[in-house]
């Protein structure tokens, strides 16, 4: 499970909030400037809340009470950002070893290419390992940027509007293949989108993030019978 | 829309073209000067002029020297300010800029200033007495001065253009700030970097006052191609103008195979594997 | 989201637009030619001006060797005490220089050279009518204040540890050489060899070889007399025994074609007169000889 609290920002992106993945993945969703991107970077570590506490899968990421900061290159967040950020002069393959790269040196693990291939294989995406990432549909480049998401083995996964760069006749069949893997890798997952649909899929609970602060947190139905603010009332309905 | 108007509008595509090709010619026209004036006997007597070979020699030699070192120090300086936020920063680049516009001749002054024996770093720098002044050393030294500003720039703008989400990402997939450096940030960056090296080379394969200055002129040490060309235009203009050909040829060719370069690695980049 | 890269100049592969485009290059490049020939037709200004006597300004040209700029400036105020309406507009440079911008169409009146050769040139050549020497200028050996103690004489320049001295190539650089060998028939037969062992540059105008010395990067180099009135205090000066020295001879011509050569001649008769070696002796100059003064 992942846990956050969090408060702090740079100049006008201020946020305070409190949230967490119990009973399976977290939507967050709040109009533009909300401050759900601040949010994602300052749980990955990119960002530095003035205070606040993180703990993932049991593993207490920043704690600034107790002057625990984990550096981000050592938290195993798997990120996917908004449009993949997939790296344009690697290949699939190159993109998915690069993060195996800090893997183990023990001889009986397979070499990383085999890894990464069967990682491309989970998503399907094995024959097109070895063109460039710059030449790849939408829906490819998210499967590949999921595959390297996970080649951390990361304890939790934090995806930014998965969906948004797609075109919308193919958003619908990739919401629902992600919405089951996700429920599949059983992971805790931390997913922002501005799209109600995307939400009532994708989420177990949804929290609403306004102006830097969390306005309400729950289910789908939740929100819909006890709309805790006009937009939250818009988004749902 | 009066007439005029309109008129402009639909040529819009000539007006800008027309534009461009009168600064064109005027770049021109005294490449060509160059090119009328020199028959072909006096080109050639003029790469047989004694001071030709030493000088294109020496010319080669430093300004790769000056090359490997402005990129191989400027490329973290330039990683780092693409990076860096803050007044100190923008100080730092500011400052770097500013050897491109004091006129080269005040630069080897300057340099004399800093390096040469009377110079205010000369007790740190020669125990022994002997200063960088009037050695080939000090040739490679000018270049550098006058040549690191156009890389810097040109490289900190690759840098400042390469994603940002590519750098969070990568760091977020476990890599060090060294590996996200030379795997994704450095590779996304060299078009830019490698304009800017062409740029910084040509700078300093012309590179005369600061070089006249702190170097001084002597043939085969210090004497490059551009001072032997003003060496020799004080005898035998003839000769001088050979000798400029030879050094626009030169350049033309390196560049010319610089853009080459470039318009391949855009076009088709191999992928990694 | 992709990299942006400079290499924007790669041109879309796509053959029709090439085509277009590079005709639309062509002759874009040939209507160019067309404008600027129409813009130079328009600003050029007939050849020859004859100078408006009179009342108007005047403007006396004169191309000088560097050498002589203080000298000449000097010389200019001196002018305008008789002739009031005149501003003499001066171009200082290197002897070969302004010998070039001379031959290739400058507009001068006055030509006054470092150089006998240079001049001789110029009047084989048609451009300046009988020049005159009108002065002289002694080398001397300047020596850096560090070394000032050790070098007292001619004979000591081999033990500088650096010495700069002119190009081969510019008249302070040739006189010196020929110093050098006159030198050699007395201070030793290597004389030269070992100067020129301890030569570091060979710059290529006399002001560079006394910035040098100046200083300090160079112990000691060979300048000319005149330089040493702009030199200041950090120098120690050496004389060359006359026996040795090869003095610079200055001719100085009126521009064949001059837009002013009244004005030229007048300037040429106040730098001979007693007046004009007056102010050239106070820099550093000497008078030529009666047997040059007669030519």
């Amino acid at each position: 499970m992942l846990e956050a609290v969090v408060s702090g920002g740079i100049g006008a992106r201020q946020i305070e909030a409190r949230l967490d993945t119990r009973g399976g993945p977290l939507v967050v969703v709040g109009p533009n400037g909300a401050g759900k991107t601040t949010l994602l970077l300052m749980i990955l570590g990119v960002r530095r809340p003035s205070a606040g506490r993180i703990v993932v899968g049991g593993a207490t990421l920043l704690d600034t009470a107790r002057h625990v900061d984990v550096p981000v290159e050592s938290r195993r967040l798997g990120y996917v950002p908004q449009d993949y950020a997939l790296f344009p002069h690697m290949t699939a393959l190159a993109n998915v070893e690069f993060a195996l790269a800090r893997g183990s040196t023990n001889p009986n693990f397979p070499p990383r290419r085999l890894q990464a291939l069967s990682l491309l294989s989970d998503f399907g995406m094995a024959e097109l390992a070895q063109r460039r990432s710059s030449d790849l549909s939408g829906g490819e480049k998210q499967r590949v940027a999921l595959a390297r998401a996970l080649a951390v083995q990361p304890r939790a996964l934090l995806l930014d509007e998965p969906l948004s760069a797609l075109d919308a006749s193919a958003r619908t069949d990739v919401r629902t293949f992600l919405a089951s893997h996700l429920k599949r890798l059983g992971l805790p997952a931390l997913v922002v989108t501005h799209d109600p649909a995307d939400a009532r899929e994708l989420g177990h609970r949804i929290a609403v993030l306004d102006a830097g602060s969390v306005v309400q947190v729950g289910t789908w139905a939740e929100l819909r019978a006890r709309p805790a603010s006009p937009f939250v009332a818009r988004f749902v309905a | 829309m009066t007439a005029l108007g309109s008129w402009v509008r639909a040529r819009g595509h000539w007006l800008l073209a027309i534009t461009g090709a009168v600064l064109v010619l005027f770049l021109a026209a005294p490449l060509l000067g160059l090119a009328f004036a020199t028959s072909f006997g006096e080109l050639r007597a003029g790469l047989h002029h004694p001071l030709v070979w030493p000088a294109l020699r020496l010319s080669l030699g430093t300004t790769s020297a000056s090359l490997l070192v402005v990129v191989a120090f400027g490329t973290p300086l330039s990683w780092t300010l693409a990076r860096a936020a803050g007044r100190f920063a923008r100080a730092v680049e500011v400052l770097v800029q500013v050897p491109a516009v004091i006129p080269p001749a005040v630069a080897g002054v300057a340099m004399l200033l800093a390096f040469g024996r009377r110079g205010w770093l000369a007790g740190f720098l020669y125990p022994k007495g002997r200063s960088a002044a009037f050695t080939t050393l000090a040739v490679i030294m000018a270049e550098v001065f006058v040549s690191a500003p156009f890389f810097v720039q040109a490289t900190t703008s690759a840098f400042r253009r390469v994603d940002q989400n590519y750098l969070v990402v990568a760091r977020t997939l476990g890599a060090s700030q060294l590996r996200v450096f030379f795997r994704i940030a450095l590779p996304l960056a060299v078009p830019g970097l490698l304009a800017g090296a062409a740029m910084s080379w040509a700078r300093s394969l012309g590179e005369f006052g600061a070089t006249l200055m702190f170097a001084g002129n002597m043939t085969g040490k210090t004497q490059t191609l551009p001072l032997a060309i003003y060496t020799a235009f004080e005898s035998d203009l003839r000769a001088a103008q050979a000798l400029s050909l030879v050094l626009v040829i030169v350049a033309f060719v390196v560049l010319l195979f610089v853009r080459a370069l470039l318009a391949r690695s855009a076009v088709d980049t191999p992928p990694e594997y | 989201m992709k990299t942006h890269d400079s290499s924007s100049m790669v041109p879309p592969p796509d053959t029709k637009r090439l085509d277009a485009g590079r005709r639309r290059g062509l002759l874009a490049l040939a209507l160019g030619v067309v404008l600027v020939h129409g813009m130079l037709q328009a600003c050029s200004r007939p050849k020859s001006e004859p100078a408006p006597a009179g009342h108007e300004e005047e403007k006396l040209v004169v191309f000088a060797a560097a050498s002589l700029r203080e000298g000449f400036g000097k010389m200019a105020e001196e002018l305008k005490k008789s002739h009031a309406s005149v501003t003499v507009a001066f171009n200082f440079a290197g002897t070969q220089e302004i010998r070039t911008q001379l031959e290739q169409g400058a507009v001068v009146d006055v030509f006054a050279s470092a150089d006998v050769r240079h001049m001789t040139a110029l009047r084989d050549a048609g451009r300046v009518e009988a020049p005159t020497v009108f002065a002289e200028n002694e080398p001397v050996v300047v020596v850096a204040k560090e070394k000032a103690g050790s070098i007292h004489r001619l004979a000591d320049l081999p033990t500088a540890e650096r010495i700069v001295i002119g190009a081969a190539e510019v008249p302070i650089g040739k006189y010196t050489l020929q110093i050098l060998d006159k030198a050699s028939r007395t201070l030793g037969a290597d004389f030269r060899a070992r100067v020129e062992a301890r030569v570091v540059s060979r710059e290529l105008n006399v002001r560079q070889v006394l910035t040098k010395v100046n200083l300090g990067e160079a112990d000691a180099g060979i300048v000319y007399r005149s330089d040493l009135t702009s030199a200041g205090d950090n120098l120690s000066v050496v004389t060359i025994p006359s026996e040795i020295n090869v003095i610079a001879k200055y001719p100085i011509a009126v521009v064949v074609g001059a837009a002013h050569s009244g004005l030229a001649r007048d300037w040429v008769s106040l730098v001979l007169s007693d007046k004009g070696q007056d102010i050239l002796r106070r820099f550093g100059f000497r008078s030529p000889s009666i047997a040059e003064a007669a030519r």
